[in-house]
């Protein structure tokens, strides 16, 4: 609230209000930088949102005639800007399939990736099953090739801990509005140092502005237009919480809500639960990184169209759920609900083991219905 | 009569976020000045420069080399 009646325009002026902003904003850099343990805080890019930033990131490295792989877990902020480049730019595309239980391939994935690939994307954990990408394996097969690796973190980031540098991540994007709990508007996309981009958005930056082009030096490179500084403030403020908080606290916090409600689910007659975790709930201990699994889960109750659940579920017990398809067309695809959608339901630090069991009960009620 | 003009020696940077570093290693180590509009006779700039009293410029360069890099280091009347 203070930002929103003291703050300026960041990098526009050297009066209090304006050197407020771009001090909230450097700050703000440093805190996403630690978070993620970036190399460089210059190198945390602002953005309005990971969409944002996943096109500034595939934009700007991709040229015409590149090959990229994609994953089938990859959501549209990802695979449209890839589909565009296919159509509009002569650019060689490939997509990773996925099973009906959503594992992707990594064998595939292997054979995809060859020394011409530019680029590989994956998401770290798909936002329709939850579950978490073997984002090293990913690193090795298009790092082994020399392309370069862009992890969409949109589910994980303040979920569970996210580390740019062990994870082999050339290129990070995350958004602030979701396990961040900063405001909407904010997110960014991280680059390690020495990985090129090229500008998307080219405009004011505050900085050379009698050069024709963009700067050079980050990150105004990549920043064109006024900052949102109040926003940022926001999403500055919301990671120091976290860091008192403690990111690995609220992962634990997560992972039983998860593990609690896909047990619950599961004695559920009639309820199916998509991707890894059916199979996989004993292993959500901790012991096994790669059995890892974000704080959302999708399920279909038969007899019930995925919207008309969502629906009830809202109207006659106050959860808020969201139904279709969740820009995940060709996940959807894999487990077979192209057709259905499916019911996703979020979790998050402020959820309780009492707001699981009352789902849960909502759930079964609905199901008995059917 | 003219506005009455004080000799200023003034840093430019790169970016504002390097700008930015310098003001706060520039605090830190107590160095003289403070950011200001980056006079128009500097043209290879970010909107922020530091303007210091001419005095000032060992200690501030002794202050980049614990973590800032500056573009370039003028003299002006400002």
């Amino acid at each position: 609230m203070r930002a929103l009646g003291s703050l300026g325009s960041s990098g526009r002026g050297a009066g209090g209000c304006e050197l407020g902003a771009a001090r909230a904003v450097m700050v703000a850099r440093e805190r996403v930088c630690r978070l993620f343990n970036g190399v460089r805080p210059e190198r945390v890019v602002m953005c309005a949102n990971a969409t944002m930033a996943l096109n500034l990131a595939i934009l700007g490295t991709v040229r015409p005639g590149d090959h990229v792989v994609a994953t089938a877990w990859d959501h549209n902020s990802v695979l449209r800007p890839l589909f565009a480049l296919r159509d509009e730019r002569g650019v060689s595309l490939d997509v990773v399939g996925a099973d009906e239980r959503g594992a992707l391939d990594l064998d595939e994935l292997a054979r995809l990736v060859t020394p011409g690939t530019r680029l590989v994307t994956c998401t770290h954990a798909s936002n329709l099953t939850g579950d978490v990408c073997d984002v090293g394996a990913v690193a090795r097969i298009a790092h082994d090739a020399g392309a370069l690796l862009l992890v969409d973190c949109a589910q994980t980031a303040g979920a569970r801990p996210v580390d740019m540098q062990a994870l082999g991540a050339d290129l990070l994007a995350f958004t602030g509005h979701k396990a961040l709990m900063a405001p909407q508007g904010t997110g960014g996309l991280i680059a390690r140092p020495g990985v090129e981009v090229m500008p998307t958005l080219r405009g004011g930056t505050g900085v050379r502005s009698f050069d024709e082009g963009m700067p050079e030096a980050w990150p105004e490179h990549l920043e064109a237009g006024t900052l949102n500084a109040h926003g940022i403030a926001g999403l500055s403020a919301a990671l120091a919480w976290l860091d008192d908080l403690g990111v690995e606290r609220v992962h634990r916090h997560d992972l039983a809500l998860v593990r609690r409600f896909a047990k619950g689910v599961r004695s559920l007659e009639g309820c199916t639960l998509y991707g890894g975790l059916p199979r996989d709930l004993a292993l959500l201990d901790g012991s096994r990184p790669e059995r890892d699994h974000a704080p959302v889960l999708a399920l279909n109750v038969r007899g019930w169209e995925s919207s008309a659940l969502a629906l009830a579920l809202e109207e006659r017990h106050g959860i808020s759920v969201r139904a279709g398809a969740h820009c995940a067309p060709l996940m959807h695809r894999a487990l077979g609900t192209s057709r259905t959608g499916a019911v996703r339901f979020s979790f998050g630090w402020f959820t309780s083991d009492q707001d699981v069991d009352y789902a849960l009960d909502a759930l079964g009620r609905l199901a008995r219905e059917a | 009569m003219g506005r009455r003009l004080e000799a200023r020696t003034v840093a430019a940077f790169d970016s504002t976020h390097e700008a930015l570093e310098a003001e706060r290693i520039c605090r830190e180590r107590g160095v003289a000045g403070r950011l200001i509009p980056t006079p128009t006779a500097i043209r290879a700039d970010c909107g922020l420069a530091w303007a210091m009293p001419p005095e000032a410029r060992g200690d501030f360069e002794e202050a980049a080399r614990h973590g800032f890099v500056v573009a370039g280091l003028y003299d002006l009347e400002l």
